[in-house]
């Protein structure tokens, strides 16, 4: 089946389609018999009243003093008195000659069976009126007489309405009643996948994703298909992510062995710089290059360990003393950049949620990057604010543009004015994965100055 | 001086062997850990250093059984892996030192240059920064050879920024190093010093710089 793009093809249309036509046609066929036998039924009621009024006339057929004679019994006709007043006629007639009664209704001058009595439609003045004849021999009369009588079709009509419209309704109740539980057995059948729902939305909020296979327990039966190879698609998935963090990190370290080895030579034909001035310069641009690419092996080191799951996330940690020493270790490269470092406390001491090492990992890259990123002459300031748990780390270098605050975070992405230097882009990847590993909420925000980057994490209070 | 390397890699071995020779050491190589554990005993090394990926065995397991036999020779880790447990593991194990590779040649310089003195039982008491020069044995410093006159005090602050030099060292520090439980310590006894021993070091290439919230670091210009 084919759907309009856009359109999403629904259970419940395709279920009311298969199930609503045949039921329809089923019930126009049930609504067909049923006006048939409606008619049926109406009218050899109907008729049968007619006939006793017939006969009550017919009976008193007799010959007196060489006339024909009959009565109008008030009980013949008034058998036929019903709530819509239907008019009643007859005729008499004998030998195809009219004898008394309405010219109006034909008379008959077929010959007719003795037996049994007639009934045929017909109209009266252009009225639907239902006719009864009876030939009846009376003694001295070689013909037979023949009695009409008629009644318009009214009530009978208006009989077989009723029956029809309360067909009608009982099959348009028949078919609302199937419609309103398609939908209903629809939702009650796919609530245990809303279950499941929840449980894949609630896994994409963890910080590691669980690639646990989902309980099958709760599956429908007709979706356990389905769940189980999405089941075997996480353990797809799963093994690639490991497989690709394996990767980084493996690669990685194999590609610090042969680093090391250009490194120290670099730095041995660096300190014998006995060639050519072209030579030495090769040799600085060689050392410099070693640099980045030692800086870019370690971020990705880096990223790949943060990004592993483990439990060393769990814990408590000093953010006082973590945060100052990182800021010493990066006082005198900052000083060396011609930068100022310092260091702000609202507190003493301040226990939050999380591993001393990730934390300190956290501030050391943004710190990395205020440094290499800042301008001379610059300040860069970490600061444990008086809010709790909240560590900002506050620069006055170029800052990030807002509509860049996102994608910062990205591998690799570097603001346009940053791609000379020799940062790796991996910086705020790190510091955003191990701030996940800890809970910890990242912001970036523009200092209160106007000009350059606060970034402001937010660590979770320590546990009891 | 007889330093021992132990390193798979031969091209990474040539050049550290090539660095500490220029050094004047006597500088040994073994390519695996069998070898270092067999000629370890044979030969009296004043320091090590210990590749931890070598092809035939780990290099925790070289340090374990070093330390097993006894040998007191002092260590210095060197590996690919940075991982904080192997360097918790390896300090646990009797290593005395752990650099990760890659590596600085300076940095791996100054601390097996310090591994050797602390075999020796005898740190170096002669401190020689740029052009300052402190001798901690007697306590005088020395400027461009010159005398510096500094009180008691002074000289504490100095010698505790000069060992750290490059790196921030805490008031709280300085003032456990400086001031005894006994001494009255006005709250800005600190900072007084520190402005007298900066105008003492006006005009040389040593600068004390206040790292705002952090303490202080002396560095060579």
């Amino acid at each position: 089946m084919r759907f309009p793009p856009g359109r999403k093809p629904s259970l419940k249309k395709r279920l009311l389609l298969t199930l609503l036509l045949p039921l329809c046609a089923i019930l126009l066929a049930l609504g067909a018999s049923g006006a048939w036998l409606v008619h049926r039924v109406v009218e050899a009621a109907s008729d049968r009243v007619l006939s006793g009024s017939l006969q009550a006339v017919s009976e008193t057929l007799a010959m007196e003093g060489g006339y024909l004679t009959f009565d109008l019994p008030p009980s013949a006709l008034g058998m036929l008195e019903n709530s819509d007043r239907d008019n009643v006629y007859y005729n008499v007639s004998y030998r195809g000659r009219l004898i008394t009664g309405y010219p109006e209704l034909s008379v008959i001058t077929k010959a007719m069976r003795l037996e049994g009595i007639e009934f045929r439609d017909s109209t009266f003045r252009g009225i639907p009126i239902r006719v009864a004849s009876e030939a009846r021999l009376v003694p001295q009369l070689d013909s037979p007489v023949i009695v009409q009588v008629a009644e318009t079709t009214k009530n009978r009509t208006a009989l077989a309405n009723r029956m029809l419209a309360a067909l009608g309704a009982g099959e348009l109740f028949l078919l609302i009643t199937v419609a309103t539980l398609v939908f209903l057995a629809i939702d009650w059948g796919l609530q245990p996948l809303s279950v499941l729902r929840k449980e894949v939305e609630a896994r994409n909020r963890q910080p590691d994703i669980n690639f646990a296979p989902l309980p099958l327990s709760l599956v429908p039966q007709e979706a356990l298909p389905f769940v189980s190879a999405f089941n075997s698609l996480l353990g797809h998935v799963e093994t690639a992510v490991e497989t690709l963090r394996r990767f980084t990190s493996d690669a990685s370290h194999q590609l610090r062995a042969p680093l090391t080895v250009v490194r120290t030579h670099v730095e041995l034909l660096q300190r014998h710089s006995d060639g050519t001035p072209e030579m030495r310069g090769a040799v600085y641009d060689i050392s410099q290059a070693v640099g980045v690419l030692q800086h870019l092996i370690v971020q990705l080191i880096s990223l790949a360990k943060a990004e592993r799951p483990s439990d060393e996330a769990a814990g408590n940690f000093d953010l006082v003393e973590c945060a100052a020493a990182t800021a010493r270790h990066y006082a005198s490269r900052a000083l060396t950049e011609k930068m100022e470092l310092s260091f702000e406390t609202a507190f003493e001491k301040l226990p939050v949620s999380g591993n001393p090492i990730f934390a300190g990992e956290m501030i050391a890259n943004l710190l990395d990057n205020a440094i290499r990123y800042g301008r001379i002459g610059g300040h860069i300031i970490v600061r444990i604010a008086p809010e709790r748990g909240v560590l900002e780390v506050e620069d006055d270098g170029p800052g990030v543009p807002v509509k860049d605050r996102e994608r910062v975070f990205e591998r690799f992405f570097r603001l346009p004015h940053n791609q000379d230097s020799e940062g790796s882009g991996l910086g705020l990847s790190i510091v955003q994965a191990l701030g996940r590993r800890m809970a910890a909420v990242i912001d970036l925000q523009t200092p209160a100055a106007g000009q350059g980057l606060k970034v402001v994490i937010r660590f979770r209070p320590a546990r009891a | 001086m007889r330093l021992l390397i132990v390193e798979d890699d031969a091209a990474l071995a040539r050049a550290v062997i090539k660095v500490f020779r220029d050094q004047g050491l006597a500088v040994d190589h073994v390519p695996c850990g069998r070898d270092a554990l067999e000629i370890v005993e044979l030969e009296p090394y004043s320091a090590m250093i210990l590749d931890l990926g070598l092809p035939d065995m780990d290099g925790l397991l070289v340090l374990k059984a070093i330390r097993q036999a006894h040998l007191s020779v002092p260590i210095l880790i060197l590996t690919a892996r940075d991982a904080t447990t192997d360097r918790v593991s390896g300090l646990d194990q009797g290593a005395d030192d752990y650099l990760s590779k890659p590596f600085e040649v300076v940095e791996l310089e100054a601390r097996v240059r310090a591994l050797i003195r602390r075999s020796q039982g005898n740190p170096d008491p002669v401190l020689q920064l740029g052009t300052l020069k402190l001798d901690r044995a007697t306590g005088a410093a020395y400027l461009r050879d010159r005398l510096l006159d500094l009180t008691r005090r002074e000289r504490a602050v100095l010698e505790t920024l000069a060992v750290r030099v490059g790196n921030v060292v805490s008031k709280a520090r300085l003032n456990a190093d400086v001031f005894s439980y006994s001494d009255p310590v006005a709250p800005n006894a600190l900072e007084v010093y520190i402005a007298r021993l900066r105008r003492k070091l006006e005009q040389s290439d040593i600068e004390i710089v206040t790292v705002r919230g952090l303490g202080y670091l002396l560095r060579v210009a």
